[in-house]
Protein backbone atom coordinates (compact mmCIF):
# COMPACT_ATOMS: atom_id res chain seq x y z
CA UNK A 1 0.00 0.00 0.00
CA UNK A 2 1.21 3.48 -0.82
CA UNK A 3 2.55 5.62 1.97
CA UNK A 4 1.71 8.95 0.42
CA UNK A 5 -1.42 10.82 -0.71
CA UNK A 6 -1.76 13.58 -3.29
CA UNK A 7 -1.64 16.43 -0.77
CA UNK A 8 1.68 15.11 0.49
CA UNK A 9 3.49 14.50 -2.77
CA UNK A 10 2.16 17.18 -5.12
CA UNK A 11 4.58 20.07 -4.90
CA UNK A 12 8.01 21.40 -5.75
CA UNK A 13 11.13 22.40 -3.88
CA UNK A 14 11.86 26.07 -3.41
CA UNK A 15 15.05 25.59 -5.41
CA UNK A 16 13.03 24.29 -8.37
CA UNK A 17 10.42 27.01 -8.10
CA UNK A 18 13.11 29.67 -8.29
CA UNK A 19 14.18 28.46 -11.73
CA UNK A 20 11.11 29.67 -13.57
CA UNK A 21 7.44 30.46 -13.52
CA UNK A 22 5.70 32.72 -11.06
CA UNK A 23 8.09 32.50 -8.14
CA UNK A 24 8.42 35.62 -6.01
CA UNK A 25 9.94 35.72 -2.59
CA UNK A 26 7.13 37.87 -1.23
CA UNK A 27 4.54 35.46 -2.55
CA UNK A 28 6.25 32.60 -0.75
CA UNK A 29 6.29 34.60 2.46
CA UNK A 30 2.59 35.42 2.06
CA UNK A 31 1.54 31.77 1.87
CA UNK A 32 -0.64 30.53 4.75
CA UNK A 33 1.92 27.80 5.47
CA UNK A 34 5.52 28.12 6.53
CA UNK A 35 7.84 28.29 3.54
CA UNK A 36 11.46 29.33 3.90
CA UNK A 37 12.40 31.09 0.65
CA UNK A 38 16.06 30.78 1.55
CA UNK A 39 15.93 27.01 1.90
CA UNK A 40 16.12 25.46 -1.56
CA UNK A 41 15.11 22.09 -0.15
CA UNK A 42 11.94 23.39 1.46
CA UNK A 43 8.95 21.55 -0.05
CA UNK A 44 6.05 23.73 -1.24
CA UNK A 45 2.85 21.70 -1.61
CA UNK A 46 0.42 22.48 -4.43
CA UNK A 47 -2.42 22.05 -1.93
CA UNK A 48 -1.94 24.43 0.98
CA UNK A 49 -5.02 23.27 2.87
CA UNK A 50 -6.57 19.82 2.35
CA UNK A 51 -10.00 21.45 2.05
CA UNK A 52 -8.82 23.00 -1.20
CA UNK A 53 -8.56 19.67 -3.03
CA UNK A 54 -11.80 18.32 -4.46
CA UNK A 55 -11.10 14.70 -5.36
CA UNK A 56 -13.77 13.11 -7.52
CA UNK A 57 -14.20 10.10 -9.81
CA UNK A 58 -15.63 10.93 -13.22
CA UNK A 59 -15.25 10.21 -16.89
CA UNK A 60 -15.34 7.00 -18.84
CA UNK A 61 -13.12 3.95 -18.78
CA UNK A 62 -9.51 4.63 -19.71
CA UNK A 63 -6.17 5.48 -18.13
CA UNK A 64 -6.66 9.20 -17.52
CA UNK A 65 -7.10 11.67 -14.69
CA UNK A 66 -8.13 15.31 -15.14
CA UNK A 67 -6.42 17.98 -13.06
CA UNK A 68 -8.04 21.39 -12.84
CA UNK A 69 -5.85 24.08 -11.31
CA UNK A 70 -7.23 27.00 -9.37
CA UNK A 71 -7.14 30.77 -9.26
CA UNK A 72 -4.84 33.10 -7.38
CA UNK A 73 -7.36 35.57 -6.10
CA UNK A 74 -8.75 33.89 -3.06
CA UNK A 75 -11.74 31.78 -3.94
CA UNK A 76 -12.69 28.89 -1.69
CA UNK A 77 -14.80 26.01 -3.00
CA UNK A 78 -18.36 25.96 -1.71
CA UNK A 79 -20.72 23.06 -1.02
CA UNK A 80 -24.40 23.06 -0.25
CA UNK A 81 -27.72 21.30 -0.63
CA UNK A 82 -30.48 22.67 -2.83
CA UNK A 83 -34.27 22.48 -2.89
CA UNK A 84 -35.82 19.97 -5.28
CA UNK B 1 -40.79 43.96 -30.28
CA UNK B 2 -40.32 40.71 -32.09
CA UNK B 3 -42.40 40.34 -35.19
CA UNK B 4 -42.18 38.77 -38.59
CA UNK B 5 -39.53 41.32 -39.62
CA UNK B 6 -37.20 40.43 -36.76
CA UNK B 7 -35.23 37.22 -36.56
CA UNK B 8 -35.52 36.30 -32.88
CA UNK B 9 -32.17 34.53 -32.81
CA UNK B 10 -30.36 37.44 -34.40
CA UNK B 11 -32.16 39.84 -32.05
CA UNK B 12 -30.58 38.27 -28.98
CA UNK B 13 -27.21 37.86 -30.62
CA UNK B 14 -27.11 41.53 -31.55
CA UNK B 15 -27.72 42.48 -27.92
CA UNK B 16 -25.10 41.67 -25.30
CA UNK B 17 -27.45 38.98 -24.00
CA UNK B 18 -25.75 35.85 -25.24
CA UNK B 19 -22.54 33.90 -24.91
CA UNK B 20 -22.23 33.98 -28.68
CA UNK B 21 -24.54 31.08 -29.35
CA UNK B 22 -28.24 31.44 -30.11
CA UNK B 23 -30.48 31.36 -27.06
CA UNK B 24 -33.97 30.02 -26.56
CA UNK B 25 -36.34 32.96 -26.80
CA UNK B 26 -37.81 33.50 -23.33
CA UNK B 27 -41.48 33.91 -24.19
CA UNK B 28 -43.95 34.29 -21.34
CA UNK B 29 -45.39 30.87 -22.12
CA UNK B 30 -42.01 29.20 -21.87
CA UNK B 31 -41.11 31.11 -18.72
CA UNK B 32 -44.36 29.95 -17.11
CA UNK B 33 -43.54 26.34 -17.92
CA UNK B 34 -40.08 26.77 -16.40
CA UNK B 35 -41.39 28.44 -13.26
CA UNK B 36 -43.98 25.71 -12.79
CA UNK B 37 -41.07 23.51 -11.74
CA UNK B 38 -40.57 25.40 -8.50
CA UNK B 39 -42.82 26.21 -5.58
CA UNK B 40 -40.72 29.23 -4.66
CA UNK B 41 -42.05 32.76 -4.93
CA UNK B 42 -41.11 33.97 -8.39
CA UNK B 43 -40.02 37.34 -7.05
CA UNK B 44 -37.88 35.88 -4.26
CA UNK B 45 -34.47 37.52 -4.39
CA UNK B 46 -31.62 35.05 -4.75
CA UNK B 47 -28.94 37.73 -4.58
CA UNK B 48 -27.05 40.42 -6.45
CA UNK B 49 -24.73 39.30 -9.23
CA UNK B 50 -21.45 41.22 -9.16
CA UNK B 51 -20.02 43.45 -10.37
CA UNK B 52 -23.12 45.03 -11.99
CA UNK B 53 -25.17 43.90 -8.98
CA UNK B 54 -28.32 43.27 -10.95
CA UNK B 55 -30.89 41.35 -8.93
CA UNK B 56 -31.23 37.63 -9.45
CA UNK B 57 -34.73 36.50 -8.58
CA UNK B 58 -36.29 33.10 -9.04
CA UNK B 59 -37.88 34.51 -12.19
CA UNK B 60 -34.72 36.00 -13.72
CA UNK B 61 -32.79 32.82 -12.97
CA UNK B 62 -35.57 30.86 -14.68
CA UNK B 63 -35.35 33.17 -17.70
CA UNK B 64 -31.64 32.49 -18.02
CA UNK B 65 -32.11 28.76 -17.54
CA UNK B 66 -34.63 28.87 -20.34
CA UNK B 67 -32.36 30.93 -22.59
CA UNK B 68 -29.56 28.42 -21.97
CA UNK B 69 -31.75 25.56 -23.12
CA UNK B 70 -32.54 23.96 -19.77
CA UNK B 71 -35.47 21.65 -19.30
CA UNK B 72 -37.76 22.87 -16.49
CA UNK B 73 -36.56 20.12 -14.17
CA UNK B 74 -33.05 21.56 -14.28
CA UNK B 75 -34.22 24.78 -12.63
CA UNK B 76 -33.69 23.63 -9.01
CA UNK B 77 -30.03 22.96 -9.79
CA UNK B 78 -29.57 26.36 -11.45
CA UNK B 79 -31.27 28.10 -8.52
CA UNK B 80 -29.14 26.17 -6.04
CA UNK B 81 -25.93 26.96 -7.90
CA UNK B 82 -26.80 30.64 -8.17
CA UNK B 83 -27.29 30.87 -4.42
CA UNK B 84 -24.15 28.89 -3.73
CA UNK B 85 -21.85 30.93 -5.95
CA UNK B 86 -22.85 34.13 -4.17
CA UNK B 87 -21.28 33.01 -0.91
CA UNK B 88 -18.61 35.48 0.06
CA UNK B 89 -15.80 32.93 0.24
CA UNK B 90 -16.37 31.97 -3.39
CA UNK B 91 -15.42 35.51 -4.44
CA UNK B 92 -17.35 35.53 -7.69
CA UNK B 93 -16.80 39.28 -7.91
CA UNK B 94 -13.06 38.78 -8.12
CA UNK B 95 -13.36 36.11 -10.77
CA UNK B 96 -15.69 38.26 -12.86
CA UNK B 97 -12.95 40.85 -13.28
CA UNK B 98 -9.76 38.80 -13.18
CA UNK B 99 -7.18 38.53 -15.96
CA UNK B 100 -7.21 34.78 -15.29
CA UNK B 101 -9.74 32.56 -17.00
CA UNK B 102 -11.12 30.26 -14.33
CA UNK B 103 -14.76 29.22 -14.33
CA UNK B 104 -17.09 27.84 -11.68
CA UNK B 105 -17.02 24.08 -12.05
CA UNK B 106 -20.25 22.55 -10.72
CA UNK B 107 -20.10 19.03 -9.33
CA UNK B 108 -23.68 17.91 -8.78
CA UNK B 109 -24.03 14.97 -6.41
CA UNK B 110 -27.07 13.11 -5.18
CA UNK B 111 -30.11 11.33 -6.58
CA UNK B 112 -31.63 14.34 -8.35
CA UNK B 113 -28.57 14.70 -10.57
CA UNK B 114 -29.09 11.15 -11.79
CA UNK B 115 -32.82 11.70 -12.19
CA UNK B 116 -32.41 14.66 -14.53
CA UNK B 117 -29.52 13.18 -16.45
CA UNK B 118 -26.47 15.08 -15.30
CA UNK B 119 -23.70 13.02 -16.81
CA UNK B 120 -20.52 11.85 -15.08
CA UNK B 121 -19.27 9.15 -17.40
CA UNK B 122 -17.67 8.94 -20.84
CA UNK B 123 -17.14 12.44 -22.24
CA UNK B 124 -18.75 14.22 -19.29
CA UNK B 125 -16.76 17.45 -19.69
CA UNK B 126 -17.47 17.67 -23.39
CA UNK B 127 -20.44 18.15 -25.69
CA UNK B 128 -23.43 15.89 -26.03
CA UNK B 129 -25.19 16.01 -22.68
CA UNK B 130 -28.02 18.47 -22.34
CA UNK B 131 -28.07 18.80 -18.57
CA UNK B 132 -24.31 19.38 -18.36
CA UNK B 133 -24.36 21.76 -21.31
CA UNK B 134 -27.30 23.89 -20.32
CA UNK B 135 -27.08 24.05 -16.52
CA UNK B 136 -23.53 25.34 -16.72
CA UNK B 137 -24.48 27.65 -19.58
CA UNK B 138 -27.30 29.12 -17.50
CA UNK B 139 -24.79 30.08 -14.82
CA UNK B 140 -22.57 31.72 -17.44
CA UNK B 141 -25.48 33.70 -18.92
CA UNK B 142 -26.40 34.89 -15.41
CA UNK B 143 -22.80 35.99 -14.82
CA UNK B 144 -22.80 37.85 -18.14
CA UNK B 145 -26.30 39.32 -18.27
CA UNK B 146 -26.93 40.11 -14.60
CA UNK B 147 -23.32 40.50 -13.53
CA UNK B 148 -21.86 42.11 -16.68
CA UNK B 149 -18.96 39.68 -16.65
CA UNK B 150 -18.31 40.47 -20.28
CA UNK B 151 -14.81 40.65 -21.76
CA UNK B 152 -13.89 44.24 -22.42
CA UNK B 153 -16.62 45.52 -20.12
CA UNK B 154 -15.78 44.27 -16.65
CA UNK B 155 -13.94 41.04 -17.37
CA UNK B 156 -10.22 41.50 -17.97
CA UNK B 157 -9.65 37.82 -18.74
CA UNK B 158 -6.69 37.39 -21.07
CA UNK B 159 -7.88 34.28 -22.87
CA UNK B 160 -11.16 33.24 -21.32
CA UNK B 161 -11.58 29.50 -21.48
CA UNK B 162 -13.82 26.94 -23.22
CA UNK B 163 -15.10 25.95 -19.77
CA UNK B 164 -16.61 29.41 -19.48
CA UNK B 165 -19.39 28.23 -21.78
CA UNK B 166 -20.36 25.48 -19.37
CA UNK B 167 -18.63 23.52 -16.60
CA UNK B 168 -21.04 21.06 -15.02
CA UNK B 169 -20.83 17.36 -14.31
CA UNK B 170 -21.60 14.72 -11.75
CA UNK B 171 -19.43 11.84 -10.60
CA UNK B 172 -19.42 8.45 -12.27
CA UNK B 173 -21.18 6.63 -9.47
CA UNK B 174 -21.60 3.43 -11.51
CA UNK B 175 -17.85 2.90 -11.66
CA UNK B 176 -16.92 4.73 -8.47
CA UNK B 177 -14.92 2.72 -5.96
CA UNK B 178 -15.56 5.15 -3.11
CA UNK B 179 -18.25 7.40 -1.74
CA UNK B 180 -19.03 10.59 -3.61
CA UNK B 181 -17.34 13.91 -2.95
CA UNK B 182 -20.45 15.11 -1.13
CA UNK B 183 -20.40 12.13 1.22
CA UNK B 184 -16.70 12.71 1.84
CA UNK B 185 -17.70 16.22 2.96
CA UNK B 186 -20.20 14.85 5.46
CA UNK B 187 -23.45 14.88 3.48
CA UNK B 188 -25.75 11.86 3.30
CA UNK B 189 -25.86 9.88 0.03
CA UNK B 190 -29.52 10.80 -0.42
CA UNK B 191 -28.89 14.54 -0.16
CA UNK B 192 -28.73 16.66 -3.29
CA UNK B 193 -25.51 18.62 -3.09
CA UNK B 194 -23.64 21.00 -5.37
CA UNK B 195 -19.94 21.72 -5.07
CA UNK B 196 -18.54 24.71 -6.93
CA UNK B 197 -14.86 25.42 -7.41
CA UNK B 198 -13.19 28.15 -9.46
CA UNK B 199 -10.79 26.22 -11.62
CA UNK B 200 -9.13 26.11 -15.01
CA UNK B 201 -10.02 23.71 -17.78
CA UNK B 202 -8.58 20.24 -17.18
CA UNK B 203 -5.01 19.25 -17.82
CA UNK B 204 -4.92 15.53 -18.43
CA UNK B 205 -2.60 13.07 -16.79
CA UNK B 206 -2.66 10.15 -19.18
CA UNK B 207 -0.99 7.08 -17.69
CA UNK B 208 -1.50 3.66 -19.22
CA UNK B 209 1.64 2.27 -17.65
CA UNK B 210 1.19 2.49 -13.89
CA UNK B 211 -0.61 -0.44 -12.36
CA UNK B 212 -0.01 0.39 -8.72
CA UNK B 213 -0.81 3.54 -6.74
CA UNK B 214 2.64 4.86 -5.88
CA UNK B 215 3.71 5.29 -9.47
CA UNK B 216 0.26 6.42 -10.61
CA UNK B 217 -0.13 9.09 -7.94
CA UNK B 218 3.36 10.42 -8.58
CA UNK B 219 2.40 11.24 -12.16
CA UNK B 220 -0.86 12.86 -11.09
CA UNK B 221 0.99 14.82 -8.40
CA UNK B 222 3.46 16.09 -11.01
CA UNK B 223 0.54 17.39 -13.09
CA UNK B 224 -0.87 19.08 -9.99
CA UNK B 225 2.44 20.84 -9.30
CA UNK B 226 2.85 22.61 -12.65
CA UNK B 227 5.20 25.55 -12.15
CA UNK B 228 2.96 27.91 -14.12
CA UNK B 229 -0.15 27.12 -12.12
CA UNK B 230 -1.27 29.41 -9.33
CA UNK B 231 -1.47 26.44 -7.01
CA UNK B 232 2.28 26.60 -6.61
CA UNK B 233 2.32 30.27 -5.66
CA UNK B 234 -0.86 30.95 -3.70
CA UNK B 235 -3.49 29.13 -1.71
CA UNK B 236 -5.80 27.94 -4.42
CA UNK B 237 -8.47 25.35 -5.08
CA UNK B 238 -7.98 22.32 -7.29
CA UNK B 239 -10.24 19.62 -8.67
CA UNK B 240 -8.72 16.24 -9.42
CA UNK B 241 -11.11 14.01 -11.35
CA UNK B 242 -9.72 10.51 -11.40
CA UNK B 243 -11.00 8.34 -14.18
CA UNK B 244 -12.61 5.15 -12.87
CA UNK B 245 -9.67 3.10 -14.11
CA UNK B 246 -7.13 5.16 -12.17
CA UNK B 247 -9.34 5.26 -9.10
CA UNK B 248 -9.77 1.51 -9.40
CA UNK B 249 -6.01 0.98 -9.30
CA UNK B 250 -5.93 2.82 -5.98
CA UNK B 251 -8.99 1.12 -4.55
CA UNK B 252 -7.72 -2.27 -5.70
CA UNK B 253 -4.61 -1.71 -3.61
CA UNK B 254 -6.75 -0.99 -0.58
CA UNK B 255 -6.63 2.80 -0.69
CA UNK B 256 -9.66 4.73 0.44
CA UNK B 257 -10.66 8.17 -0.83
CA UNK B 258 -9.06 9.80 2.18
CA UNK B 259 -5.85 7.86 1.66
CA UNK B 260 -5.46 9.22 -1.87
CA UNK B 261 -6.40 12.71 -0.69
CA UNK B 262 -4.38 12.63 2.53
CA UNK B 263 -3.50 16.00 4.05
CA UNK B 264 0.03 17.17 4.51
CA UNK B 265 1.30 16.14 7.90
CA UNK B 266 3.98 17.83 9.91
CA UNK B 267 3.28 21.12 8.17
CA UNK B 268 2.15 23.66 10.66
CA UNK B 269 0.19 26.76 9.68
CA UNK B 270 1.85 30.08 10.28
CA UNK B 271 1.94 30.89 13.94
CA UNK B 272 1.43 27.25 14.79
Amino acid sequence: MTSTGLCEIAGLRVGDLKTGGNWRRERALALPIKVDPDDDDCFVPAIKDPEDLQLIVAGGWGPCTAVCHGWSGGSRAVHGTYQV
Amino acid sequence: MLNERVDEFEFFLEKPWSDGFPVVTPTEERISRMLAQTERDYEEVIGLIPPAMEIATVRTVAVHALMAGCRPEYLPVVLGATELMLREEFNVNGVQGTMHGVAPMMIVNGPYAAEIGVHGGNGCLGPGFRANATIGRAIRLILMNLGAGIPGISSMTIFGMPSRYTYCLTENMEDHPWDSLAVSKGYRPDENVITMAMVESPRFCFDDVSDEPDRLLLGIADTMAAMGSWNMHARSDMVVAMGPQHAGICAGAGLRHRDVHRPVRDRRPKGG
